[in-house]
């Protein structure tokens, strides 16, 4: 198999021989559909975006004022706010759902039985709509007559206020202790983690579902020859399975660090952006300026800020895993 | 990993599994549960209504109850639910088929083809889908005004049929197929696009079906988009009709919401669980021979 | 096999192609960023002394609307059964007009930010709807923008305005709250309904407690609050989180949201501060709880279950409380003003109809049906089936009969009578640009706060919120 192929592409390779122009022609052709639709639906409307970021609009341009609404917001206490709950946020949720979604994707992958069962129950988080998985939890976290708090009446601890406690958990957890923190060490506020809860439980379960299919990628005779050489559990996790999920995982991070920093529908109904600003995140703080205060150049502004910060975020992950990654 | 049964492994294993289950399943219980329930149950919060604890019988007319509450289509002569799902699934099915036909090819451009410029537009695709949601959208609903697609079944369906979640996955998928496969394959006579329909696409089952999958979820119960762009009763989904049930000023029927929530996530779950056999197939054809 | 690669990659390019021809062509003869008014029509020529918008009932009175044929789309954000109600009515007017006008009701969201949203792009489209429901406040944002149109020539055209009877047979506190200060009170909506804000109380729990009837002032309603507090589950007053409860407060107190000029907002006032410095007290005391922002209604559950005593809640919602209380505790229940401190007032609220500037015609004939849906007969089919107020006085007593002959909501005529006299005490919170933001701010940063803290000054909470409040009404004035 090795004789003939190399021979062919030794004599016609070059940039610019027929098979490779051939090749580049196919391929900006199969890029062409998905590429133009996003350019028209997705990057106009972007760029329509930045050019409102720019005016005071109103409905429509009543005035250009360049970087000034990208000033006021770099400027504004508010908005540094919404960023660092926004990156608690992101820093908790993402190894939480990650971590949880390899290790359950990867038992299920054992020779489990009632595998088909375990997986469908797992998904259903993530299928159920947003509107009834909230009515739910809200249940669960009420505080005069939720469940949450029956089980800690029961067993004798004092009922929290989870979605409605701004204070951080640390704190609490001091406070039963008698002690009393510096502000700076109290911890992301109850409602936070309350709220982190919830949004774990509904994308676990897509995770593990990805993470499914790219442990289905690893061919079992891989497994089988380490186990002949007398490789045991952890070695064949570590060097079979890691090294060979490294793409589903790399793709599981980048849109779980892009999604947790764009969260804006469970945070809105299950607390908008409350007690005070405790939930406020940076996708919160842009729907209120934007239907709230009219402040549409504003919040297109704000917009592009957390755009850029997720961008940023995404091109230093792309540096880090670049070498990790491991595609074959 | 080939445990013994009954080892402690074995029984951690269950033990973390069930814990899992029961962690995702009990929300979807109670949601199931509050379906049957009837007002007062809400309200009083009682979770179990019924015997052997309670004397009530469960609501089974909660069902049609809330199929009629959104309305009748005088059009087709049924409740205006079936419209919405006859909707559903014609606009879920387009935009799953567009998706993956454009995802398919412009993952496979990106994996195996050597283009010049390609690293700089994947960050430029993935760039697009990090600008928050609200600063674009009027932009887009005056486009389709622009374009003659409001109130159309172009509006609803063509902005959507094309994913970069999808492309980036398949992307990683198509990657981890050998270039060897491909030499062999093109020794065979095959050109790419033959080699990624005969070849790349069967061998990368679960990522494509996980794909279709997705897209059918993200797009079955939306509902933001559709209210925006249409105007007409019988061009509306099911996720308009889950929103009747959150009016503002009036009481939220919570058991008629379950109802409805119910029937929303049936189909997608009775399609999981077919897609499910498929996965499990896909998965023991994988083996490379390497 | 290579032909055949061939062809798909044709027929690729030539999809992408047309995919970019059409969407270039269109986007090209279209400019997204339309000016907010869309320009008028050359038949309006024949009208020449009718300016767009018709700034004079003489200018109004000269429409001419025979032959035209004119169409009018109405976005509302009700349920589909108020649509339907809805339609058929309109479908009465366009059979029953001598105009010509065909009237069509359509969903256009199922809350606040999906109406605007569609609003906002349909105006920049340049396709806006003739008329839809708007709070004060987003008209007067609109009118700013010189979208909405002042209807006050409409009402007082000879040929087609409200004679003297019937504006007078309007509740005129509900005409009132559509005139904004901050455009010389142009009427930039007109009301199809109205809700307050009452006080929802169980009378069996007041009577197991020793009252003969609600408290009517505050020290009492106090008191009664914090006897039927268990500070288990059983709480003297459930709170939502929604500016109108403070609102409705500082009303009770004898103080205002906003000036009466529109210049500034006053709510830092002795009023306010008394009224936020007793929920403070309520819930460090646990004679109120908080109900969290998740859960919707919760405060009518906690009602109808027998675990709130008091809730502040909108007259629109007694239907549901009904539905609640039998479904629930099954006790006897009322309404009843909020307590005052002598002069009594209460929160009267409700969006309007605004109508958008587009043609002359189709401003005159949105204006028709508005005057349509504000007739007796209408009013009282839409008050009956919605639990909203009536607009027309005359129309009360049928409104009443029609609750009493349902069993069901034997209880709710009787408290239904009672509010219509309330009417007039009515106050309304701000009818002006940016207001919504100020609710916001109300909501988490006035009310949230006592809730949790109880050592925060009152005084200094409000004076700092009121500070951000006026800023954000500077930033919305129109300017000169």
């Amino acid at each position: 198999m090795a004789g003939v192929p190399t021979v062919v592409s030794r004599r016609r390779s070059g940039h610019f021989s027929r098979k490779r122009v051939r090749e580049l022609g196919l391929g900006y052709a199969m890029l062409a559909p998905a590429v133009i639709l996003l350019l028209v639906f997705e990057v106009f409307p972007i760029l329509y975006g930045v050019y409102i970021s720019t005016c005071d609009w109103r409905l429509e341009c009543t005035q250009f004022v360049g970087f000034d609404n990208y000033f006021r917001a770099l400027t504004t206490a508010s908005t540094w706010h919404s960023l660092l709950i926004t990156a608690t946020y992101a820093l908790i949720s993402v190894p939480l759902q990650l971590g949880i979604g390899l290790g359950v994707a990867y038992l299920l992958y054992q020779k489990v039985r009632g595998q088909n069962f375990f997986r469908t129950v797992l998904f259903l988080p993530y299928i159920t709509s947003t509107v009834a998985s909230a009515a739910i939890w809200s249940y669960l976290y009420s505080p005069d007559n939720g469940v949450l708090n029956g089980i800690l009446k029961t067993i004798g601890l004092p009922a929290q206020h989870w979605l409605t406690e701004p204070k951080g958990v640390f704190a609490l957890m001091a406070q039963s202790a008698g002690i009393a923190l510096p502000a700076w060490a109290a911890g992301p506020s109850l409602a936070l983690v309350s709220l982190i809860a919830f949004t774990t439980w509904v994308f676990v379960g897509y995770d593990i579902a990805i993470f499914l299919a790219g442990l289905g990628n690893i061919p079992n005779e891989l497994y089988d020859a380490a186990k002949v050489d007398g490789a045991g559990g952890w070695t064949l996790f570590r060097s079979i399975t890691i090294p060979l999920l490294s793409p589903t995982t790399y793709f599981l991070l980048i849109f779980t660090v892009i999604g947790t920093f764009k969260a804006f529908n469970h945070v809105w109904v299950m607390t908008e952006g409350g007690p005070a600003d405790a939930t406020t995140t940076t996708s919160v703080l842009i729907f209120q300026q934007l239907y709230q205060a009219n402040r549409y150049g504003y919040a297109a502004a704000l917009s592009f800020i957390l755009f850029a910060v997720i961008l940023l975020l995404t091109l230093i992950q792309n540096q880090w895993a670049g070498r990790r990654v491991v595609y074959e | 990993m080939k445990v013994s049964p009954f080892s402690p492994g074995r029984t951690a294993i269950y033990g973390v599994l069930i814990v899992g289950a029961l962690l995702s399943l009990l929300p979807f219980v109670y949601m199931l549960l509050t379906a049957f329930k009837s007002y007062g149950d809400v309200v009083n919060n009682n979770q179990w209504p019924w015997p052997p604890f309670g004397a009530e019988v469960p609501q089974f007319g909660n069902f049609p109850a809330a199929m009629q509450q959104i309305g009748f289509d005088r059009q087709l002569g049924t409740p205006l639910f079936v419209r919405y799902f006859l909707n559903s699934v014609v606009v879920t099915t387009a935009i799953v088929i567009g998706t993956l036909i454009t995802s398919v090819l412009a993952a496979y451009a990106l994996a195996r083809l050597n283009l010049p410029g390609k690293s700089l537009l994947f960050i430029a695709v993935l760039a697009v889908i990090m600008v928050p949601e609200d600063a674009t959208l009027v932009p887009k609903v005056v486009m389709m005004y622009n374009l003659h697609w409001y109130n159309t079944y172009w509006a609803l369906i063509v902005p959507f049929t094309v994913n970069v979640v999808a492309i980036f996955l398949l992307r990683q998928f198509f990657m981890q197929i050998p270039k060897e496969l491909f030499e062999a394959a093109e020794m065979d006579g095959m050109g790419h696009l033959r080699y990624l329909w005969s070849i790349v696409v069967p061998l990368s089952r679960p990522a494509v079906l996980t794909v279709a999958l997705l897209n059918f979820i993200w797009s079955w119960d939306s509902f933001k988009w559709p209210l925006l762009v249409t105007r007409d009763t019988n061009l509306r989904v099911l996720g308009v009709g889950l929103q009747q049930f959150k009016s503002g000023e009036g009481a939220t029927n919570t058991q008629e919401l379950m109802v409805f929530a119910t029937l929303v996530v049936l189909p997608v779950l009775v399609l999981y669980f077919l897609l499910q056999r498929q996965f499990r197939e896909a998965v023991t054809t994988v083996g490379i021979k390497g | 096999m290579r032909a055949l690669s061939r062809i798909h990659i044709y027929l690729t390019a030539v999809v992408a192609l047309a995919l970019v021809a059409t969407a270039c062509s269109s986007s090209a003869s279209n400019a997204p960023a339309a000016p907010a008014g869309a320009p008028t029509q050359p038949a309006a020529a024949a009208q020449a002394s009718v300016s767009n918008p018709p700034t004079s009932a003489d200018m109004v009175d000269g429409i001419q609307l025979q032959g035209k044929n004119v169409e009018v789309t109405y976005w509302h954000n009700r349920p589909q059964q108020d649509q339907d109600l809805l339609q058929s009515m309109l479908d009465e007017f366009n059979k029953s007009n001598p105009y010509g006008i065909t009237a069509h009701a359509e969903i256009a969201g199922a809350g606040y930010p999906d109406v605007y949203n569609k609003v906002n792009a349909a105006i920049q489209a340049g396709q806006p709807p003739e008329m839809s429901v708007a709070y004060q406040n987003q008209a007067a944002f609109y009118r700013a923008q010189n979208a909405v149109i002042d209807l006050t020539p409409f009402i007082n055209s000879s040929k087609y305005g409200l004679s003297q009877d019937d504006l007078h047979d309007y509740f005129q506190a509900f005409l009132d709250s559509d005139k904004n200060p901050q455009f010389s009170g142009e009427r930039l909506g007109f009301p199809t309904q109205r809700s307050m804000d009452v006080m929802y109380y169980n009378t069996d729990w007041l009577t197991q407690l020793g009252y003969n009837g609600p408290p009517t002032d505050w020290k009492s309603w106090e008191d009664a609050a914090c006897k039927a507090s268990d500070g288990q589950n059983k709480y003297g007053w459930a709170v939502q989180h929604d500016a109108s409860t403070f609102a409705a407060l500082v009303f009770g107190h004898g103080g205002q949201v906003l000036a009466d000029d529109g210049q500034s907002y006053v709510f830092n006032s002795p009023a306010g501060v008394d009224s936020l410095a007793m929920m403070q007290r309520m819930f460090k005391n646990k004679c109120a709880v908080e109900v969290p922002t998740s859960e919707k209604n919760g405060e009518q559950n906690r009602f109808g279950a027998g675990n709130a005593l008091f809730v502040f809640g909108s007259s629109s919602g007694m239907p549901f409380y009904q539905q609640a209380v039998t479904s629930g505790g099954n006790f006897q229940w009322s309404i009843n003003m909020p307590p005052t401190n002598g002069q009594p007032a209460i929160n009267l609220y409700g969006a309007s109809v605004s109508v958008y500037k587009t043609t002359p015609e189709k401003e005159l004939a949105s204006w028709l049906v508005l005057k349509y849906l504000g007739e007796k007969a209408q009013t009282t089919k839409w008050a009956v089936n919605t639990g909203y107020l009536p607009v027309r006085q005359s129309a009360k007593q049928d409104v009443i009969d029609a609750y009493k002959a349902d069993p069901k909501w034997g209880p709710v005529a009787d408290s239904y009578a009672k509010m219509v006299d309330w009417a007039q005490y009515s106050k309304v919170e701000s009818p002006v640009a940016g207001y919504d933001p100020v609710r916001d701010l109300i909501d988490k940063q006035v009310m949230t706060r006592v809730m949790t803290d109880s050592e925060a000054d009152p005084k200094q909470i409000l004076d700092d919120v009121v500070n951000q409040a006026n800023q954000i009404l500077q930033e919305n004035a129109p300017k000169k």
